[in-house]
């Protein structure tokens, strides 16, 4: 625990079951916009702090940042509605792409940690009761 | 809790080829981990759960049995077990495969998990290659293991290596040894050669959304831009195994290469295609003396996409 400052929080560690078991669902406050080409731009808001504000309001900066998505992220990111696991996009991103499937879980899953550590998305894991089911 | 595995019975299989040896393996089983040349090294496959398969090769030591080997291995695995104050349990001798031309000796080893395992020594070449399937304890892997090991061909034939590890499939000439690799999700890139002579292998997915905003002639020179410096060169669109294509030719300028004014040109071959069937990019590029050329042709030809091509 932290002397000074907020006490750390345990951040639960992921085996791979879970981690390929668990739902991506699109933060409530991010926008998507379409662009002409049909993909994906996200609109995501810029953190909410007094300096942020003050730098924003002096330089004219909008309330987010602009993501745009080639094809590849545009279709994953439409599947990141809580209702598919990380293998259901696997499989639906190898066969769509044709990709090995290896190739596309790795591909995906760095795309995925991006987007979590940006705060983009985040993960729906379905807890386990001690027989582990 | 494990997740239930698909039984045997129902598993489909495809050959695994890695620095000249050979294997049959379940379908599902991808490379996800190397290490090492032709000498010594070792690679992993694994499922989508865990890793099912490690492979070691190494040159045999004169007068080394196999036996002896297995006896050393199973020391190192026993002093872990007692580190890690694990129950261990050991059968030696057990039949699983007899490949032809190889002294083998299988055995089993429990502890949190189950292994089964081959070590067989070659006897045309002497190569060492140590096989060991991972399971859950209580899971039946001794068919597996039967088709696993019956299957082992460590040895090059006809003066190729045969490569087929996720979704590639090649031949290189065995005399040329693996000099650089890059095995990236989306891009393979396989590299043979000596000083002065290169021969590379390249598989690139995804080419249907790389395509759509550049021809193949300019994806390809973009992505040749290193070699292609100080070359002249020509690009042609041939159809190539059957898919669009191109035909690149070039040779160095006279400054990098003077040993073309006497009659040893540096040449720069090239055949690049789109296969539409598995939306991928391939390339085999040929760098060298104009009079070992011919391999070129003997490696393009070995160099599948797809079913048809």
């Amino acid at each position: 625990m932290a002397i000074f400052g907020k006490p750390k929080r345990d951040v639960p560690q992921l085996d791979r079951q879970d981690s390929l078991s668990a739902k991506p669902v699109l933060n409530r406050l991010v926008k998507l916009e379409r662009a002409e080409d049909g993909n994906i731009i996200l609109q995501v808001p810029r953190r909410d702090t007094a300096m942020a504000r003050t730098v924003a309001r002096v330089f004219g900066i909008p309330p987010y940042k602009r993501v745009a998505l080639d094809e590849l992220g545009t279709f994953v990111i439409e599947l990141c509605d809580g209702q598919h696991t990380v293998r259901e996009m696997v499989d639906k991103f190898s066969k769509r792409f044709k990709l090995n499937r290896r190739e596309a879980e790795v591909s995906l899953s760095t795309f995925l940690r991006t987007l979590g550590r940006r705060s983009i998305i985040g993960l729906v894991i379905e807890r386990r009761d001690a027989r582990g089911r | 809790m494990g997740v239930d595995r698909e039984p045997v019975s129902t598993k489909q299989y495809t050959t695994f080829g890695w620095q000249g040896i050979g294997l049959t393996v379940p379908s599902a089983w991808n490379l996800v981990f190397t290490q090492g040349n032709y000498e010594a090294g070792n690679v992993r496959l694994a499922d989508e759960d865990s890793v099912r398969l490690e492979m070691r090769w190494q040159p045999a030591e004169r007068g080394q049995a196999p036996e002896a080997m297995v006896d050393a291995y199973l020391r190192r695995v026993a002093r872990k077990a007692d580190k890690d104050r694990v129950e261990l349990s050991i059968h030696r001798g057990l039949n699983l495969a007899s490949p032809v031309g190889k002294d083998v000796e299988c055995y089993r080893w429990m502890a949190e998990q189950q292994v089964l395992a081959m070590l067989s020594r070659c006897r045309q070449c002497g190569r060492i290659v140590h096989l060991h399937l991972l399971g859950r304890p209580e899971e039946p892997l001794r068919g597996l293991a039967r088709t696993v090991f019956a299957s082992l061909d460590d040895h090059p034939e006809g003066g190729v290596l045969f490569w087929k590890f996720l979704d590639v499939e090649f031949a290189s000439p065995a005399r040329l040894p693996l000099m650089d690799r890059s095995l990236q999700a989306g891009c393979i890139r396989m590299a043979f050669g000596r000083r002065l002579l290169r021969l590379e292998f390249v598989r690139a997915s995804l080419a249907e959304v790389v395509l759509a905003r550049k021809s193949l002639a300019e994806w390809f020179t973009e992505f040749y831009r290193k070699q292609l410096r100080r070359r002249r060169f020509e690009i042609q669109e041939v159809p190539v195994r059957g898919h669009r294509g191109i035909d690149v030719t070039g040779r160095a300028w006279l400054l990098v290469n003077p040993s073309r004014l006497f009659g040893r040109p540096r040449i720069l071959r090239a055949a690049c295609w789109h296969c539409d069937e598995t939306n991928r990019i391939f390339i085999c590029c040929f760098d060298g003396s104009a009079g070992e050329a011919a391999m070129f042709q003997r490696a393009l030809d070995g160099f599948r996409c797809c079913a048809t091509g």
